[in-house]
């Protein structure tokens, strides 16, 4: 792949273009970098706003009209909706697990059957997500399955 | 497609299961008698329709006791489906106990060896999935992993 680094206009925002001809995993996944380097998600932690960084996200629940996000040992509250974090994340490491659930694949240690066509999320801090029989199709689409 | 695939794997395993139970109960119960091939349309039907009630598990996201207690309906219905048919066809009379009995335990031990089948085809599924989930680590995030 050429690399090619341009200067800018003064008064022009900076930018990266990319030119190519189809959009690969490999293309998927520099676009994905780029964007999470950059952006972050804005979380509760008591009364002050924090930035997150989606990499340290274990998964986001849905709990009566409020939504959570777990990091390795904290807890904070982000004012998002599931579905709008859904859309956020489309097309990195997170999916969706169920209708209360987004999870990160990279924090998930292992996977293991449930009752009735569900898949248990073993995550990498210890806790548990259900993958439900609705969602497990992404999951399996997710690794390539 | 994948109810199809679900129907498919479930009528398979239902039959096989079918066939030995089958054999048992004409073995215990009817050992002298002569059958024609309607017996095999019989088993294949009642295979047939007791497969039909996985397509009754709806995707809709449920909770443990929810799912639980359509298991034990589905249970219900086999049994129903089973013994609505064993009369129908004449396998056993409905005042023989013994008969009624035979009938139960073998429909008890057919549902418990069909989940068992499904359940290892979960359990397959889920390490096929672990194994992708390795390679999926290592292949987005080298360095993250190693931090974990």
């Amino acid at each position: 792949m050429k690399i090619t680094i341009m200067d800018r206009a003064d008064g022009e925002d900076d930018e990266i273009i990319i030119r190519c001809r189809n959009i690969d995993k490999q293309l998927l996944n520099l676009i994905y970098a780029i964007k999470s380097g950059q952006e972050k998600i804005l979380a509760l932690r008591g009364s002050e706003y924090v930035q997150v960084a989606p990499e340290d996200i274990y998964y986001f629940e849905a709990v009566d009209n409020r939504v959570f996000l777990y990091l390795d040992k904290e807890v904070y509250e982000v004012k998002y909706k599931l579905y709008e974090l859904e859309e956020l994340l489309c097309g990195t490491d997170f999916f969706r697990a169920s209708k209360s659930y987004i999870v990160n694949l990279t924090k998930v240690k292992s996977i293991s059957p449930a009752f009735n066509g569900r898949f248990e999320a073993h995550m990498k801090n210890g806790e548990k997500v259900m993958v439900s029989r609705q969602y497990v199709p992404v999951l399996k689409e997710k690794l390539g399955l | 497609m994948k109810k199809l695939e679900n129907l498919l794997f479930t009528f398979v395993c239902v039959t096989s299961c079918v066939v030995f139970a089958t054999a048992v109960y004409i073995t215990i119960f009817w050992p002298q008698a002569k059958f024609g091939v309607e017996i095999i349309w019989q088993i294949l039907s009642v295979s047939f329709l007791t497969s039909l009630g996985v397509c009754f598990y709806p995707k809709k996201e449920v909770s443990s006791k929810v799912a639980l207690v359509r298991n034990i309906l589905y249970y219900i219905y086999v049994n129903v489906v089973v013994l609505g048919c064993g009369i129908w066809f004449g396998w056993f009379y409905a005042d023989n106990l013994p008969m009624v009995l035979g009938m139960l335990i073998l429909i008890a031990l057919v549902f418990i060896l069909v989940s068992i089948a499904i359940w290892n085809r979960a359990k397959r599924m889920a390490i096929l999935m672990n194994e992708r989930l390795k390679g999926y680590q290592l292949k987005e995030a080298p360095d993250s992993e190693s931090m974990d």
